[in-house]
This record gives C-alpha cells, sequence and structure tokens, in this order.
C-alpha cells in the first residue's frame, strides 16, 4: 500500500506485501496436501458411484463374461491412491464399459464421472479460494 | 421460461450419412449398424457400430435461466469390427479423419466441431467364430 508524503514521493509500506507474500507462500505449501485430500474424497465419490450403477450379474451376457470368474466387478472397484482406481482381477471391466462384436456398451465408468465432475469441481474452486483467503487447507 | 427437446435422430442420421459417404469399403459404402451390428456383418467387414450414449445430463453446464437444456453434449460410441487389427486400424483411421473436426450441418441445430472423447484399445474377441477384432472411438458434439 502506498502512502503519498507529498506529490512527488510515495513510501510503500513493505509490511502488508510481506503478509501478503507470507500468505502466498503458505498457500503454496499447502495446495499439494489439499489437491491430494481432494483428489481422494472425490475418488471415493467417483468409486460409489461406479459400485452404484455398474451392471450386475443377471443378464445373459454377464453370466457368459464372468461366471467362470468367482469374482464380481463391484467388490473389485477401488480406489489404489487419490484418485487412481483399479478394477483388480475384473478384467472384463472393458467389455461393459465398451462393448464387444456381439454386446453393446453398458458404460459404467464415464457416466459415474459426469455424476461427480460438477460437485468436484465447484468443491476444488472453494478449497482454492479459502486456501488463499485465510492460509489454510478447508 | 423454455425447454427444449432436442430430436437426437437428426443430429444422428447427420453422422452416419458422413460416414457412409466418405468411407468406401471395396466399392460400396461403409456399413454402419445402429445399436446392433449391421444386417450384411456376416458377410462383410470391415463394419462400424454407432452407439448412442448418455446425452450430458448437466443442465448447469449446458444451459441457460431462459432454457436450461436449450444446449446437450452429443455423445456417441463408433465400434470398428474387422478380420484382423490392421482392418480395425484402418477402419478406425478412416472414421477419425471423417468425424474430427467437422462441424454438422442439422436443421435447427447449432452444432459444434466433433471432438473425440475417449476409447478403448483393439481387442480379438473370442466370443465370436471366428474371433473378429474390435476398436472403439467416442465422440461428442455440443449443439444448441
Amino acid at each position: 500500500m502506498a502512502k503519498r508524503t507529498s506529490r512527488s514521493q510515495a513510501n510503500i509500506d513493505i509490511t502488508q506485501l510481506e503478509g501478503f507474500q507470507h500468505r502466498l507462500e503458505n498457500a503454496a505449501a499447502l495446495a499439494e496436501v489439499m489437491a491430494e485430500d481432494w483428489q481422494q474424497e472425490h475418488g471415493q465419490r467417483w468409486v460409489e458411484e461406479m459400485k452404484a450403477i455398474v451392471p450386475v450379474s443377471t443378464g445373459k451376457h454377464d453370466r457368459r463374461i464372468s461366471a467362470s470368474e468367482d469374482i464380481h466387478l463391484r467388490d473389485e472397484i477401488r480406489q489404489v491412491e487419490p484418485g487412481g482406481i483399479t478394477f483388480g482381477e475384473a478384467f472384463w471391466w472393458r467389455f461393459l464399459e465398451y462393448g464387444t462384436v456381439k454386446m453393446s456398451p453398458r458404460p459404467f465408468i464415464r457416466p459415474a464421472m459426469k455424476k461427480i465432475r460438477t460437485p468436484a469441481r465447484k468443491d476444488a474452486i472453494k478449497r482454492a479460494v479459502e486456501l488463499i483467503r485465510t492460509g489454510r487447507a478447508a | 421460461m423454455t425447454y427444449t427437446a432436442h430430436d437426437p435422430r437428426t443430429f444422428y442420421a447427420a453422422i452416419d450419412a458422413r460416414l457412409t459417404s466418405t468411407i468406401n469399403v471395396g466399392g460400396s459404402a461403409l456399413s454402419i449398424g445402429k445399436g446392433e451390428a449391421p444386417a450384411d456383418a456376416a458377410t462383410r467387414t470391415p463394419y462400424a457400430v454407432r452407439y448412442v450414449l448418455a446425452e450430458d445430463d448437466d443442465p448447469e453446464a449446458r444451459g441457460d435461466l431462459a432454457d436450461p437444456h436449450r444446449g446437450t453434449l452429443f455423445s456417441w460410441q463408433i465400434t470398428s469390427v474387422g478380420k484382423t487389427e490392421d482392418e480395425v486400424l484402418w477402419l478406425m483411421q478412416k472414421v477419425r479423419a471423417a468425424l474430427l473436426g467437422w462441424t454438422p450441418s442439422v436443421s435447427g441445430l447449432q452444432c459444434s466441431a466433433i471432438e473425440k472423447d475417449g476409447g478403448d484399445r483393439i481387442a480379438r474377441d473370442d466370443g465370436v467364430q471366428p474371433p473378429l477384432f474390435r476398436g472403439v472411438d467416442t465422440f461428442t458434439c455440443f449443439a444448441s
């Protein structure tokens, strides 16, 4: 902030600039942690949404793909790192998501992502603003 | 307040026409199935199957206060099927060349250029005999 002392001279109040600099430094130091928390939280929501809509073995196509395996895709969906999803041993996830030569796609990954992305985007903005405003992660 | 209900049939008719008019397989127009394999699939490869995926259901991102559903994001999948990996690679390239960056002209709609949204690797499908290969591309187009 500049204090006018005469028409031709201005002194800068350096303490306010230093304070702002410290807040930015704090925010930068916390940003990575905040981003990881955000990924973890919304990654888990993505998992839950996928589990809610993934086709289960009630149709002939599902039986054909998975009857020989004592594994259910729904149980295999999990988050292994913030935002990182695995389908474990259930290799047939891609046959459901994209279909096969004879089977129509029954997507569950992208629809689940579409459902969570707007709330996730809004939450990211809210957290970033809070971080810069207070210097603390929300 | 207005509520627009887009007619997806005219949009997808334009997509199908674009593919059949620009892709030639052995002297004939590309065979495209709509949601299922085309009728001549057993005798003619490569062929494509177009699946309509869910339209974007996020009105907040696609409309405005006067019409929450004014815009929509059409989303569809083209599955390219062939006897060999090479056939599928060839067809996928032709499909991408025909659609990417092209702006559909559809009565009553103002469309954006088509973009590729994702896809899946080419895989051999042993669920059919003899085995066939399939590759997947998904595309989107914003229209209002």
